[in-house]
């Protein structure tokens, strides 16, 4: 887990996991308990309107997800994200996604506010 | 009066659906003539009081007859056996006359129509709906050698007898003939000629008529209608008493009327009345339209009295009245209907707290509930409701909406605004409504959709956001003009003074003003010149607020001040009286909270002493979805300034 912290793990959108193949990078999105392998080895994190990313995990799930779920991990070939981890996110503010990922884009698109060093 | 009514449980009127067509059962044949075919035999079979199913018939003359606030078309029609003049177009149907669609010789296919007795004898047809067959010019002259039915009318009177039950039932309901069209003017004789008066054997002659026949110089009608519009209950307050009212609007294939309650009638009425359901209404007051709060088309509205009948009509009568007509809007085209009613239907896909604005011009607080409305289109808009309607709407359950008459104002670009005719109905029976359940259960209720209305004003609860920081006050010396500014901030209480929070207020619930103790017991208002045992208590908070940029003192009175504290003014005024170490925890506990204000600000000369006097009008939880649009928005904003 502490090589997890000495590497970058940037906050992208599904649209750039084309760029972090073999990086790690950290992902939000919604978890709904249908969408989880019946072995507990992957689940479907939407992460916008139109995309679910895959998560593999290294062990399998030993508890239920649902609702908003962080997960930090490495983008394979396929643009998969390998589960290094994650973080169930419990909150009774309302959440938006749209926010999210447009924070994000911002973010990317005004590197000289926001870096990752 | 209930006797009366009773006999209206019997149809005069005999729906084309009511019974299955004597086409259908072989009865009459179509002749080809000159490439067309008439429904022979349609016109007895009408006359015998069967129903025909979309029978093809020809003009053979058009009397346009001018009336009250619209002109009605009088047909003579044919079968190419028969023809008969006491034919009636629907007036949503003129359109074809004065467009020449509909001219002598043209042959039409009658698909809706209403075949109702008059006097027993005597069959008024009232097309409501029918197709063109073939133009005048195509035929070019008269189908066949049609006998009028005037030569042919013992035939028909024989047959009626033979239906004498029908008949005599008919007999207390009495449709009008075609002339009571022409609006009857008092100097007229009464519209029904001598032979066509109706005869009761109790003597009682009420008649159904038209909404559209109806004018002041008849008595003795009773209306046969559809509530297409319900108001709230209003309540008003002047120099000559005070009272309340309600309207509603019916219609019927020949128009629609307001019709007004006022106090007890309005107290009884209120609840009877229901949206979409079928009346008879008579015994009322008819007296010509008042153009500034009336939106129909008649030239006259109606008041109850006390001695009105309404009674509900929950036979298959009502089947032939017709239903709401919408003609929906897409939510993605409203952006061209600015300032125009639109019909509008769609799914509820969030909704916000109830709030209270101010409006300003009538110095009066109301109630709002907003919410967002969605539909195929893929656009979504705001709506607003006010009053009663905003407190009762409850939206959770994602249902369909429908709207008429809703106003389309450029509010926040382009929203939705509900006045006092506009008609809100939840999950309606209509199929728009059923496509649009089906279509947001598939996929609908995920679609990103084009917000029509720019958000970022939300949260604030506020008619219009202009989001300011408090550092603005200073910069933009606000409040310096005539008229005060109204700004809206993202502010965090820092502190809130213990002193004078509360002051004793004279009881009366119209009056506010602080009473002077008398040291008895006894407390003075000097507004109302009144002495009283209790007082209320007012609340007055002097807060200081922060943003990132500045902080100011303000202001906040009663109603944002409860909001704030999360008790009420009494329980707080006990609490200080009571427990004064709890009354401190309770004014301590909104420190450091966030919240959106609406804050007016204005300076007032003091002594010579310019000072600016901030008044929070408004506030309400930070909602930080719509906060990080704004900030968004704001974002874009410099974006493009760079």
């Amino acid at each position: 887990m502490d090589e997890l912290y000495a590497t970058p793990r940037p906050r992208v959108t599904a649209s750039m996991l084309p760029k972090y193949v073999g990086n790690n990078v950290t992902m939000v999105g919604l978890v709904d308990s249908g969408d989880i392998a019946s072995d507990g080895n992957s689940f479907r994190l939407k992460v916008d309107d139109k995309t679910a990313v895959t998560v593999v995990m290294n062990t399998p799930l030993n508890e239920l997800l649902e609702d908003v779920v962080e997960v930090t991990g490495t983008v394979n070939n396929q643009s998969h994200l390998q589960c290094i981890t994650y973080r169930k996110i419990t909150s009774t503010v309302e959440f938006s996604l749209d926010n999210y990922n447009k924070t994000v884009e911002l973010a990317h698109s005004h590197p000289e506010y926001c870096t990752y060093k | 009066m209930h006797e009366q009514f009773l006999h209206f449980k019997n149809t005069p009127a005999v729906s084309y659906q009511a019974t299955r067509s004597a086409f259908q059962q072989g009865l009459l044949t179509d002749k080809a003539n000159m490439g067309c075919h008439l429904s022979e035999g349609a016109i007895q079979a009408l006359m015998n009081g069967e129903t025909p199913s979309n029978p093809v018939l020809q003009c053979l003359g058009i009397k346009t007859i001018s009336g009250s606030g619209m002109d009605r078309v009088r047909l003579l029609l044919s079968d190419g056996l028969q023809s008969f003049g006491t034919s009636m177009l629907a007036s949503q149907l003129n359109h074809l006359v004065t467009d020449g669609k509909l001219e002598t010789f043209t042959v039409i296919r009658i698909t809706q129509y209403q075949s109702t007795m008059l006097q027993g004898t005597k069959r008024i047809l009232i097309c409501l709906n029918l197709e063109i067959v073939k133009k005048a010019v195509e035929i070019g002259g008269k189908i066949g050698d049609p006998i009028p039915l005037a030569q042919a009318a013992g035939v028909g009177n024989v047959q009626q007898r033979a239906a004498p039950a029908k008949a005599y039932q008919n007999e207390n309901i009495c449709p009008p003939a075609p002339n009571t069209m022409q609006s009857p003017k008092p100097s007229h004789k009464t519209p029904w000629g001598k032979d066509e008066a109706p005869v009761t054997p109790g003597g009682t002659a009420t008649r159904i008529m038209p909404i559209g026949a109806l004018t002041p110089y008849q008595n003795k009608w009773s209306i046969r209608a559809r509530v297409s519009q319900k108001g709230q209950m209003k309540e008003w307050k002047n120099a000559r008493g005070e009272g309340k009212l309600f309207s509603f609007t019916v219609l019927d294939d020949s128009g629609d009327i307001r019709i007004t309650c006022f106090k007890e009638e309005a107290d009884k009425y209120f609840d009877i009345i229901e949206m979409g359901k079928v009346y008879y209404i008579s015994n009322a007051s008819l007296k010509p339209a008042n153009q500034q709060y009336n939106n129909t088309s008649h030239d006259y509205e109606m008041t109850l009295r006390r001695d009105s009948v309404v009674t509900i009509c929950d036979s298959g009568d009502s089947d032939t009245v017709p239903k709401i007509h919408y003609s929906f809007k897409k939510i993605k085209d409203l952006e061209k209907d600015i300032n125009s009613f639109v019909d509008v239907i769609g799914i509820v896909k969030s909704v916000d707290e109830l709030s209270t604005i101010m409006i300003k011009s009538q110095n009066r607080e109301a109630k709002v509930r907003k919410f967002s409305l969605v539909d195929q289109s893929g656009a979504e808009i705001r709506v607003t409701l006010w009053g009663k309607e905003a407190e009762n709407f409850d939206g959770s359950s994602n249902p369909v909406v429908a709207l008429k008459g809703a106003k389309v104002s450029d509010f926040g670009n382009c929203s939705l605004s509900t006045v006092s005719t506009t008609t809100l109905s939840i999950s309606p029976e209509i199929t728009e409504a059923y496509e649009l359940k089906n279509w947001y259960a598939t996929g609908g209720s995920t679609q990103a959709t084009q917000n029509l209305t720019t958000t970022g004003t939300g949260g604030g609860g506020s008619s219009s956001a202009n989001w300011k920081t408090l550092a603005d006050i200073k910069f933009e010396s606000l409040g310096t003009s005539d008229k005060p500014d109204y700004i809206t901030t993202k502010v965090t209480v820092l502190y809130c003074k213990k002193e004078n929070a509360l002051y004793q207020a004279c009881p009366n619930a119209q009056c506010n003003k602080k009473v002077v103790d008398e040291g008895n017991g006894q407390f003075r208002c000097e507004k109302c010149n009144t002495q009283s045992s209790s007082f209320k208590y007012r609340m007055i908070l002097n807060m200081h607020l922060a943003d990132e940029y500045d902080s100011t003192w303000v202001t906040c009175f009663q109603e944002q001040g409860e909001m704030l504290l999360g008790v009420t003014a009494e329980e707080i005024g006990l609490l200080k009286v009571e427990n004064e170490s709890g009354y401190e925890t309770a004014l301590k506990k909104m420190n450091f909270n966030s919240y959106f204000m609406k804050l007016r600000v204005k300076s007032d000369k003091f002594n010579d002493e310019e000072r600016t006097r901030v008044t929070v009008t408004n506030l309400s939880p930070i909602s930080y979805v719509d906060y990080a649009q704004k900030l968004f928005a704001d974002i874009d904003e410099l974006q493009q300034a760079v």
